[in-house]
């Protein structure tokens, strides 16, 4: 059997396109295992649309899946870690980027806003996010979108406290 | 007839996902004015709701269910009153997460607004200036769980800069 390479449709395929009211998400939200700490929860294509919660004050791990253009995640933090880090990962850092920025804000510094860019090289295959400086704190909200088969474009809001804000984006 | 809990998915079950193509928002407006509280449905979940009522609104959120959610953005600041989203039951239904606040008449603003333990705040309240609902304010709320709604995004604020949050 051959398998087809086009993805099925939800669509009703109406000239004008279609609205699905009442529509839910999905929700990925691990109490322990897999996606809290160290322990990566590799997330699948089939899960694409999901939100993503980190919560757990040990950190959390999620690698994204292989990129295919469309597939996208949203993921927010309702407890910032303590220790560890929130962190996200592509699947194959050698081939796959992340690209984009994101905005950070310090709940604790009066006029502590920067923003950090993604150069959608090997620069950039992560962001790690330590509760404090880095980001991570309760209320960030990121979105990430494969826009081919090597680059993710990331854009969201990454909530800091502790201090000056500084990059999350990292190479490894 | 019994009504199933389970609900109907889109999904093709295909485990490399699936597409939406022609993608459409449901778009709420000027179902509510001034102080007249407007029940949002979980029929509308996925919906954006749009301020730009000169008196303000005041939307209340269905009982939360993981996976719902609503975004709300404000094209024409309120005067009176306030755009106002609160839970349904203030008791037992919270909101968590944060807002960066940015002026729009302050070079070099920013901060940010958390609502850091799900048991306290229970409405954002936006007065068309300190505490934001400011044309371009931008937020989105989602149900994790049968008791808290997850708030991020964007305040937009002008004057001096106060939570949006609220206890009531």
């Amino acid at each position: 059997m051959t398998i087809s390479a086009q993805l099925e449709s939800i669509s009703s395929q109406d000239g004008n396109g279609s609205v699905a009211e009442g529509i839910h998400r999905e929700v990925i939200f691990p109490a322990s295992g897999a996606g809290v700490a160290l322990v990566s929860r590799q997330l699948k294509a089939e899960e694409s649309g999901a939100l993503i919660i980190a919560g757990s004050a040990t950190g959390s791990l999620f690698t994204l899946p292989t990129p295919v253009a469309g597939m996208w995640f949203e993921y927010e933090v309702t407890i910032a870690a303590s220790s560890n880090e929130h962190k996200v990962i592509t699947n194959s850092i050698t081939t796959e980027f992340l690209v984009g920025a994101v905005i950070s804000a310090s709940a604790t510094v009066a006029e502590g806003m920067d923003c950090f860019v993604a150069d959608g090289t090997a620069n950039a295959v992560s962001i790690s996010m330590n509760g404090t400086t880095t980001g991570g704190a309760v209320g960030t909200r990121l979105v990430f979108t494969a826009i081919s088969t090597t680059q993710w474009f990331v854009k969201g809001v990454n909530q800091g406290s502790g201090g000056a804000v500084t990059d999350p984006f990292d190479a490894s | 007839m019994t009504i199933p809990a389970e609900k109907y998915e889109l999904s093709s079950r295909d485990p490399d996902g699936c597409v939406w193509k022609g993608a459409r928002r449901e778009i709420i407006t000027a179902l509510s004015s001034g102080l007249t509280n407007y029940q949002l449905t979980p029929a509308q979940s996925g919906a954006l709701v749009v301020f730009n009522d000169l008196t303000g609104a005041l939307y209340t959120l269905p009982t939360p269910v993981a996976g719902m959610w609503f975004e709300f953005w404000t094209q024409l600041a309120c005067t009176s009153n306030e755009y106002k989203v609160i839970t349904k039951t203030i008791a037992s239904e919270f909101i968590l997460g944060a807002v960066t606040a940015t002026h729009a008449t302050v070079a070099s603003s920013g901060t940010a607004y958390p609502s850091v333990v799900a048991t306290a705040n229970v409405s954002m309240n936006l007065n068309g200036t300190t505490t934001g609902g400011v044309p371009g304010d931008n937020f989105i709320l989602t149900a994790i769980s049968t008791t808290a709604w997850m708030l991020s995004g964007w305040n937009v604020q002008s004057g001096s800069t106060a939570t949006p949050l609220s206890t009531s």
